[in-house]
Parts: structure tokens; C-alpha cells; sequence
């Protein structure tokens, strides 16, 4: 007599060795054993092709940005989804972060190939912030609408409380391939995003030190920032915060 | 601390059949290409599929400015076959979806895309074994859904198969048992059905009237597919019109439920047709649905 934890776990089991067969990730001996006998292997081989064909479509329709820096770029992508399946839950955008990983791995990547990587990378963080905190990204969204004229009083109305766009992710460039060409390189570089959109700022290092100031300190009053300040004055602050304020960094209320 | 008695015993899931509606709402699944015709006067009803409205930038509400009669979001990766129950950000991230856009349904399909450790996602639903072990499974995990999208009506998809797995019991009486154990709705995919009577060799017919009576309500689905002549097979792919047998066997569904169902939706996933087309089939699907009704 079975009892049911014994059949949860065959279940179990079965399951567990089904799986990479049916992602195309290893042989179908197993998977064709338990099939019905009015069942064909050729329909499962169908279904694994189906399932491949799919996730390389979108793993394609995302990275066509980053398969501009690589010649064999189709062949990577083909040896990526035969080795390794795709995980529980995921969204193109994490099979993408996954195969961005896995290509570090796979072999040395040049400079310029180093810079495309980091770019995606950095456009999936962002979309990652946003999912992981939608009301916080809505919220900052929502705020940003009034920026622009909140910013224009900043020195009257130093009260105002600055908030920093949490829907953000810095990435590091080493080439000039994504930038202007008189860039001084390394370069750091914030994706942020704009509404629906993803943008990019290429801030020095003073810039980079006042974001991470404001992030460490914020939500708080501009008072209080350029109070603790250690990389700005309060004029330098008016006019960098107006400066992030346009480009959809920082937002008021 | 107070505790109340009411939703400790209730059984989740165990909806009231709807009460005031007779003829289904009817529209389409929702995709870009087929906005332009969500004005038509056959069409009350749009199906979300989550995995296409979950765009993490997006501000608005993914239906806009726009009202339905009959609002469904359709997920793809609740895997209620699957050992393991889905992951909470998932239910999650669906709840907020159907929220934020009115909706008044759930739905998925009878088929799992984890393995058994909830650790490998195949991308798309495989049908379970029709086994006693892959059943309680199921009805585990949609006593856990219906739990916890109480107030919102799930409703579990047949999926078309091109394979089966070997079982101890008919693809008709596990999907009967599963909705007899968990009260749930029957997302009827007609196309589905045909695809798989054809493909398997069973009476399509004789499917219905053996799941109909137990299903307490109903959506459905209809789309249009192919017969692959090398694989032998017809293609469940959602990229032609809907062919002729699967409106009959629509309008035989229909007779056999009536008052039972609640929302028709057109799938169309490729080779878009022109604006004729899109209104033509959701004409259809509502010109026979009010025949039905005004059938003795």
C-alpha cells in the first residue's frame, strides 16, 4: 500500500527527471519511457524544439543590443540554452541577466564586448529596481512630473524634500564604444528610468559621490543635505540637483 | 484577537455560480494588433495575459482609459500541476495586475512548467500524467490559488498536448475529478479540445458531455491552428482563423452550458489579420452565443 507522502514524492521524482528533456537540455530516453504507448516520441521531441525555439527567440528579441559586439553571437546563444535550463518564474529579462553571466564566464570577452555586456546588464537592473519596488517607482515616477518647476525653487524653498530616483543602476564603461569619443575612461555611467523609459548619465567622480550621498541620507530636505554635504556647496547643490531634476534623477515634494 | 468563523470554514474556491448572466461576455485576448477593434459592438470582454502586460516601466494601467463588462487576466506559470505550490511574488504580481486593471478572473492551465523541485521553468505547460499522485497535486495547489484569489473566480485551462504521459485514468476524468474536489472554473478551450481528440484519437463530443455537468462555471477559448502532415499532428498555434469544427463544437459547447458561462475569448498569438478579420471572428463568436440563447 502506497501512502501519499510515498506518491507525493514519486511525483516528485518523476518530474525532476522529466524536465531538462523537455527543455532540450538532455536526452529524451527517460521522458519517452513514460510516455502513453498511443504517444509518439516525435511529439515530444516537437514540444522541446518548440520550448527551445521560444526562449531563443526571446533571448534574441532582448539582447539584439548586445549581439551588435559579437560575431558568434547566434552560436553563443544556441550552446547557452543546450547547457543550462531556464529557471522557475523566468521572465526573458532574467534568462537575459543569466546568459550575460554565463558569457563571462564562457571565455574572455574583449573591452568593447565587456562594455555592451555592462550596458545590458545595467538596462536589467534597472527594470529589476522597478519590479522589485513598483509603488516606489510609480511613486518617484509621479513625483518627477513637478520636478521641473519644484527644482526652480530650490533656493527659496530649501524645505523641499529630495528624493532620488530608485529605479537606478551604475555600470562601469572601460571603452569609448558606447560614448562620446573625448569620454574620460573609466567612466561611470547611471541608467535610470524616465517614465517608460531607460536613460543614461556619465557622471565624474564628484557627481558619483553626491548620488551616493544623497542615497545613503535621502529622502531628506535639501537643507539637510547641504548641510552634511561633504562633496558640494550649497550653490554647486541648487544647480546639480536642477541638472538631476531634468534629466529625471531626483524629484520633489 | 478577534477571528472570523466565516473565513476560517469557508471552502476556498466555492464561488456562487454568477447569477444575472445568461449570454457570455465575448472579446479577445488583449494584444496590440488588435486594439483597434476593442470598440466593436460584439466585443464586452478582454483577456490580460500577465506575461505580456508585465513590463516593469510602465506607468499606467495596462488597459488605459478603457472599460470592460468582463475583465480576465491569464497566467501562464501558476503550474498547478507542478509538487511544489507557486511562489507568492508570482500570485502576488498577478493579484496587482488583475487590481489594477478590474478584473474579475483568473485563469491557467492543467499542466505544469516547473520540475519537481520548482527549480527548472520549461517555458511552456506540459500535461500531467493522468495519475492519482499528479491529481492530488493539482487540487493541492488550487485550493492554495483559490485561497488566495478569494473573490476572484479562478478558472483551469485543457491545454493541447502532443504527447500524454501514461496514466490510470482519461485526460475527461481528471480534469472531472479536478473540478468536482476543487469547485473550480472550466477555462473550455475549444480549439484545445479539438487538437487533442483529434491528435489522440478520442470523441471530442463525448468529452463534453462528460465534463460539462460538473463544471459549475465556465470560460472558453477559440483559435485557430494547423495539421502538421509530417508530424501528423494539428498545431495548436493560434495564427490562422478559427476553422469551421471548432465552431461547431463552440456552439454544441455552448448548448450544453448554457448559463454556465461567462466569458468567450479569440485567441490570435501570429500572422495578425486586417481589421476585417479581427472583427469578423468576434462577430462570430457572439452572433452564435446569442443563437444559443435564444434556442428553447
Amino acid at each position: 500500500m502506497i501512502d501519499q507522502g510515498q506518491r507525493d514524492r514519486a511525483y516528485r521524482d518523476e518530474l525532476r527527471r522529466w524536465v531538462p528533456a523537455l527543455v532540450g537540455v538532455q536526452a529524451m530516453n527517460g521522458v519517452c519511457e513514460a510516455l502513453d504507448p498511443g504517444s509518439s516520441p516525435a511529439g515530444l521531441k516537437l514540444f522541446a524544439e518548440g520550448n527551445l525555439g521560444k526562449r531563443r527567440e526571446k533571448l534574441h528579441a532582448q539582447l539584439e543590443f548586445v549581439a551588435e559586439a559579437f560575431d558568434d553571437f547566434e552560436d553563443l546563444a544556441s550552446a547557452y540554452i543546450r547547457s543550462v535550463p531556464p529557471a522557475a518564474y523566468d521572465t526573458t529579462a532574467s534568462d537575459g541577466e543569466r546568459f550575460l553571466s554565463w558569457l563571462e564566464r564562457a571565455g574572455a570577452l574583449t573591452p568593447r564586448q565587456r562594455d555592451y555586456v555592462a550596458c545590458q546588464r545595467a538596462r536589467l537592473g534597472v527594470e529589476a529596481a522597478a519590479r522589485a519596488d513598483r509603488r516606489g517607482h510609480l511613486g518617484f515616477q509621479e513625483l518627477w512630473n513637478s520636478a521641473l518647476q519644484r527644482a526652480a525653487t530650490l533656493d527659496m524653498a530649501p524645505g523641499l524634500r529630495v528624493y532620488l530616483n530608485p529605479s537606478r543602476a551604475w555600470s562601469q564603461f572601460i571603452t569609448a564604444a558606447l560614448l562620446d569619443d573625448d569620454a574620460t575612461l573609466p567612466a561611470d555611467v547611471l541608467f535610470f528610468a524616465a517614465g517608460e523609459a531607460i536613460r543614461t548619465a556619465v557622471l565624474e567622480p564628484n557627481g558619483r559621490a553626491l548620488i551616493e550621498e544623497l542615497a545613503s541620507c535621502g529622502p531628506c530636505t535639501f537643507d539637510e543635505w547641504a548641510a552634511l554635504s561633504r562633496h558640494a556647496d550649497r550653490r554647486e547643490l541648487v544647480e546639480f540637483c536642477r541638472d538631476l531634476a531634468e534629466m529625471g534623477l531626483v524629484a520633489f515634494d | 484577537m478577534a477571528v472570523s468563523v466565516k473565513s476560517v470554514i469557508e471552502k476556498p474556491g466555492l464561488l456562487p455560480p454568477p447569477k444575472s448572466r445568461r449570454v457570455p461576455a465575448i472579446g479577445y485576448a488583449l494584444w496590440e494588433e488588435n486594439c483597434h477593434v476593442l470598440d466593436d459592438p460584439a466585443l464586452n470582454a478582454v483577456e490580460i495575459t500577465f506575461e505580456r502586460a508585465d513590463d516593469p516601466l510602465r506607468r499606467g494601467r495596462y488597459l488605459g482609459e478603457r472599460d470592460f463588462d468582463y475583465v480576465s487576466v491569464h497566467a501562464l506559470k501558476l503550474s498547478p500541476a507542478s509538487p511544489e505550490p507557486p511562489a507568492r511574488v508570482y500570485l502576488d504580481a498577478l493579484r496587482a495586475l488583475a487590481e489594477e486593471n478590474g478584473a474579475v478572473a483568473v485563469s491557467d492551465h492543467l499542466g505544469f512548467t516547473r520540475d519537481g523541485d520548482g527549480g527548472v521553468e520549461i517555458g511552456h505547460f506540459a500535461p500531467p500524467p493522468f495519475t492519482t499522485a499528479a491529481l492530488d497535486a493539482t487540487c493541492r495547489n488550487l485550493d492554495l490559488i483559490q485561497g488566495y484569489f478569494r473573490g476572484l473566480p479562478f478558472y483551469l485551462e485543457n491545454i493541447a498536448s502532443l504527447f500524454r504521459f501514461r496514466g490510470e485514468m482519461s485526460e475527461a476524468e481528471f480534469l472531472t475529478r479536478v473540478l468536482e474536489r476543487t469547485g473550480c472554473g472550466w477555462l473550455l478551450d475549444v480549439t484545445n479540445l479539438y487538437a487533442n481528440a483529434r491528435n489522440h484519437g478520442y470523441d471530442a463530443s463525448g468529452f463534453l458531455r462528460q465534463v460539462v455537468p460538473t463544471a459549475t462555471r465556465l470560460q472558453m477559448h477559440l483559435s485557430g491552428g494547423y495539421f502538421d502532415a509530417e508530424a501528423g499532428l494539428y498545431m495548436d498555434s493560434h495564427s490562422r482563423p478559427v476553422p469551421a469544427e471548432v465552431w461547431n463544437l463552440y456552439h454544441e459547447a455552448l448548448l450544453l452550458s448554457r448559463g454556465k458561462v461567462d466569458a468567450v475569448f479569440i485567441e490570435r498569438d501570429q500572422d495578425f489579420p486586417d481589421e476585417a478579420g479581427w472583427r469578423v471572428e468576434v462577430r462570430q463568436a457572439r452572433g452564435i452565443a446569442d443563437a444559443v440563447e435564444a434556442e428553447p
